[in-house]
């Protein structure tokens, strides 16, 4: 570890004579711009899987970093970087001066990516994409279009923790958003169905895909996929355990420090449900493998 | 060698030129400064053209957790309902905000009456005839139980009523485009009552009588500058 720290520490100061201007560039560019994130939306709660996923995204640049130099040895210049810097630049311009959030997120990927483009090449992005892929995540998206899907996944929610708690013969009823249950309102709000939830699970979903670099594309694309559907479910588990804690043990308690628990009896039961997603379908991969054409005799009847 | 530094020094030269030129774009002139102080609650009559305002009912307010929101969204807000002769009340409800940048903007009812789980029942554009031009306003019905709630309401981004949505970003980035930072006010009357083509009639008559009873002054703050005729 330390001669590998002793390493980069080399690599750093054999690289800053021509990195330098780049560098201070970016620095003086995002400064800024980071300054205003960390005072602002990304302590916030609706972007607050921000900075996780930039940190993230960062640490597997850095692990990456020595692969991508080794592939772009000797280093080409790409000329697309140029006109995805204008676009980035144009981005932090706008996005910054006329206060559009999703614009100034925007230029930090795309000028991140026009300069490995000019300095590296096409080739450095083809070993770093995932990457930045992964940071279009704390992109935010316009409040219209948050508006206009948070919506019917509140209904969502809120008609599938009736129905099963009715099923279990609880006193609850649903007008809207609103549940009743015993002689307590409860009211859906935006942060217990969020669309914030599902993408940042979709993206710690894929992060965990990326780690475990499982080959299999069926797998990959599978499991993205089912965490829709597993971010829906730990939604309603979540509302279910909430609307039990108000019955049982009052509006306080379903206010109070329980709240956050319920917050994370979200996040452990979306973890449990990928994992064991995961599981059933390594199961099922091996299963296809170990059996292979007689089982696809019988998809093909 | 020497070329990769010149591509270099250019890139870091791009990105210092844009942190110097977006400092120079940012608006900083606010439209509200440069207009007269004024007060909403002085601004509309508490009794005109047979409307007097009823204590016993009071609009739509937002919920607790919201109010936090609400406060640091608006420089002013008034919730007043208005009764006539006939019995009939409109519920009138204005908000203005100062600063229609940053992440400050202007909440709509589509949103605030959702998230108190009414239903939205119908949402359509349409445009108000008044007596000094049309007023480009939204027509909605929520419901919440027994309670209808048909809803008239529209914006206004610095000097000019705009449709809500993507027209009052265009607005407000116009705005800033010129350096400007444009105030915004969003008038919202609404009735409770199942006939929506009555309550439209009594909404649109109400708007009607009210701007013709506020100052001309107070009538280009509520419905803009200039609105379309014809």
């Amino acid at each position: 570890m330390n001669t590998l720290a002793i390493r980069s520490m080399r690599s750093l100061r054999d690289a800053l004579p021509e990195w330098w201007p780049v560098l201070l560039g970016l620095a003086v560019l995002f400064a800024p711009t980071f300054y205003d994130l960390f005072t602002g939306p990304w302590v916030g709660e609706e972007q607050g899987h921000g900075p996780i996923i930039f940190g993230l995204a960062l640490w597997l640049i850095y692990r990456k970093w020595p692969e991508m130099l080794e592939a772009t040895t000797p280093a080409r210049s790409s000329w697309i970087g140029w006109p995805i810097l204008v676009a980035g630049l144009l981005a932090h311009m706008l996005g910054r001066s006329q206060k559009i959030l999703m614009l100034e997120v925007l230029s930090i990927i795309l000028v991140m990516m026009a300069v490995l483009l000019v300095k590296r090449g096409g080739r450095a992005l083809r070993v770093l994409w995932f990457p930045f892929f992964f940071m279009i995540f704390m992109v935010p998206l316009p409040s219209e279009f948050v508006a206009a899907v948070t919506m019917p996944m509140k209904m969502a929610v809120s008609w599938a923790t009736e129905h099963i708690l009715f099923a279990f013969g609880y006193p609850i009823s649903r007008s809207g958003v609103i549940l009743q249950i015993g002689q307590y309102q409860l009211l859906v709000a935006d942060a217990c169905a969020g669309l914030q939830t599902l993408l940042t699970l979709e993206a710690l979903g894929l992060f965990y895909l990326n780690l475990m670099r499982h080959p299999s594309a069926f797998r990959n694309i599978g499991l993205a996929l089912f965490i829709i559907p597993i971010s829906f479910s730990a939604n309603v588990i979540r509302v279910i355990v909430l609307t039990l804690i108000t019955y049982y043990y009052g509006d306080a308690a379903g206010q109070g420090f329980l709240h956050g628990f319920a917050g994370m009896v979200l996040f452990v039961t979306a973890l449990v449900l990928i994992l064991s997603i995961d599981s059933a379908l390594q199961w099922f991969i091996r299963r296809r493998e170990a059996i292979g054409a007689p089982l696809r005799a019988k998809e093909a009847a | 060698m020497n070329r990769k530094f010149t591509a270099s020094v250019i890139l870091g030269l791009a990105m210092a030129g844009t942190t110097a030129l977006t400092g120079a774009l940012t608006p900083t002139q606010k439209v509200a400064d440069a207009r007269t102080n004024f007060s909403l609650e002085a601004m509309i009559p508490t009794s005109f053209a047979g409307w007097t305002v009823d204590t016993s009912v009071v609009p739509l307010t937002p919920d607790p957790t919201q109010k936090e929101l609400i406060a640091a969204l608006y420089d002013q807000t008034l919730s007043r309902t208005y009764v006539n002769a006939q019995g009939q009340r409109v519920m009138l409800s204005i908000a203005y905000g100062g600063d229609q940048s940053k992440q400050l903007q202007l909440h709509l009812p589509e949103v605030c009456y959702v998230a108190q789980g009414f239903d939205m029942v119908k949402d359509r554009r349409d445009e108000l005839a008044t007596g000094f031009g049309k007023v480009p306003v939204k027509r909605l019905v929520a419901r919440q139980n027994a309670r209808n709630e048909p809803i008239t309401y529209w914006i206004t981004i610095g000097d000019k009523a705009v449709k809500s949505g993507l027209d009052q970003k265009m607005q407000r980035f116009m705005y800033g485009l010129s350096g400007r930072i444009p105030d915004g006010m969003l008038v919202r009357v609404s009735t409770i009552g199942a006939d929506e083509a009555g309550a439209w009639k009594v909404q649109d008559r109400f708007v009607n009588q009210m701007l013709g009873a506020v100052a001309p002054q107070a009538r280009v703050r509520l419905m803009g500058e200039a609105p379309n005729h014809g």
